[in-house]
């Protein structure tokens, strides 16, 4: 663990020691701190706008009910919110199964193009964030989420086994099929489209 | 390849895979594309559904509401809820088909019953002598109510007095 991991973990304790002591700005202070990336997490696996800012309402609930049972020795605090996360973001496309595109996408309402931008650069942009998301979402469950938390969350693997509940070498290995499924589908579009996504942001 | 971009292998398997790229240009050109595509990942994904600050305030409004709600009966079943989801709605789907199979049977349960034959007691009738144009051998006939499992009208037979 390095070092400024540590001081992380150390400073994550102290907030939740001030919050279970009855101090709210505690509770605001971990939401600012995870809120951003949770709900990355749970569109990216999600690709729906509203599912995920349900999810992640749910599991920052979940986790401030019951931030006593929480214990640091066995994981960090992001591990922990992840894991719920996770876990209700599987029951979700349990439940969606057949219908796991975003609304908006279709409406285009999440395209939010800066007003200086030109019409062309704007379809581009879409044409990559559409290739994107159609290729994560093509992924099984398992390989999206060890895909999105290695890459999208910069997990090592041994988090990722603990968020996904199974052992370090299935994550290494759905990763690396993840990988190699992505690829697949993704070049024949052309390297060209993640290209002008990664130039969009 | 892939284990040994994403730093799976063991530090002995590294070194052999590393020796090995060095030797062979193919091998050198698909470990470079193998590793560029798995920095525009890394690159790529974090941006993928970056939330609006506004929004996610507006969310922390709405689950402060929540927290400061008062623990009651119905905040631990919305919990249960909340992490059941998909088992309730498939626990409702089937409670919607039991029923709908079940309801015909419950409505038409009177009606059914109601078209049960039921064995009717023998009701009492009058007695009445038959005309005296009848033969001698059988003077007197006797109308009586036989019970009947077919339902409606009893019966009537004529019955000999003799053999009353």
């Amino acid at each position: 663990m390095t070092e400024m991991r540590r001081q992380s973990h150390a400073e994550v304790d102290a907030i939740i020691e001030r919050a279970l002591a009855g101090d709210q700005v505690g509770y605001a202070e971990l939401y600012d701190r995870f809120a951003a990336s949770l709900y990355r997490l749970c569109y990216s696996l999600l690709m729906n706008e509203q599912d995920a800012e349900d999810i992640l309402q749910e599991s920052f609930l979940y986790a401030f009910k019951n931030l006593r049972r929480f214990d640091s020795r066995k994981a960090s605090l992001k591990t922990w919110l992840y894991t719920i996360a996770v876990s209700r973001c599987r029951n979700t496309y349990r439940r969606k199964r057949f219908h796991l595109v975003d609304i908006t996408q279709w409406l285009g309402l999440e395209l939010k193009a800066p007003p200086a931008e030109a019409p062309e650069a704007s379809l581009i942009r879409r044409d990559a964030n559409e290739s994107i998301s159609k290729a994560l979402l093509d992924l099984s469950p398992r390989l999206r989420e060890a895909i999105v938390l290695r890459y999208g969350q910069g997990m090592t693997y041994r988090e990722i086994s603990e968020v996904m509940g199974c052992p370090q070498k299935t994550a290494e290995s759905r990763v690396r099929l993840g990988h190699q499924r992505l690829k697949k589908s993704l070049q024949p579009v052309g390297a060209g489209l993640l290209e002008e996504l990664l130039r969009a942001h | 390849m892939a284990r040994f971009v994403s730093g799976d292998l063991s530090e002995a398997a590294r070194r052999r895979v590393g020796r090995f790229i060095d030797e062979c240009e193919d091998c050198r050109r698909e470990y470079l594309r193998h590793r560029e595509f798995a920095q525009k990942l890394e690159r790529s994904l974090p941006a993928l559904g970056a939330p609006r600050p506004q929004r996610l305030d507006e969310l922390w409004t709405s689950l402060q509401r929540e927290l400061q709600a008062p623990a009651s009966q119905s905040s631990w079943l919305g919990e249960f809820a909340a992490s059941n989801r998909s088992q309730i709605s498939y626990g409702l789907v089937i409670l919607a088909i039991a029923m709908a199979l079940l309801l015909p049977l419950a409505l038409g349960f009177h009606t059914s019953l109601s078209q049960v034959d039921l064995p009717r007691l023998p009701q009492l009738v009058n007695i009445e002598t038959t005309p005296d144009t009848l033969s001698a051998e059988a003077p007197l006939i006797v109308a009586t109510a036989q019970p009947s499992f077919r339902g409606g009208a009893p019966v009537l037979q004529n019955t000999p007095a003799s053999s009353l």
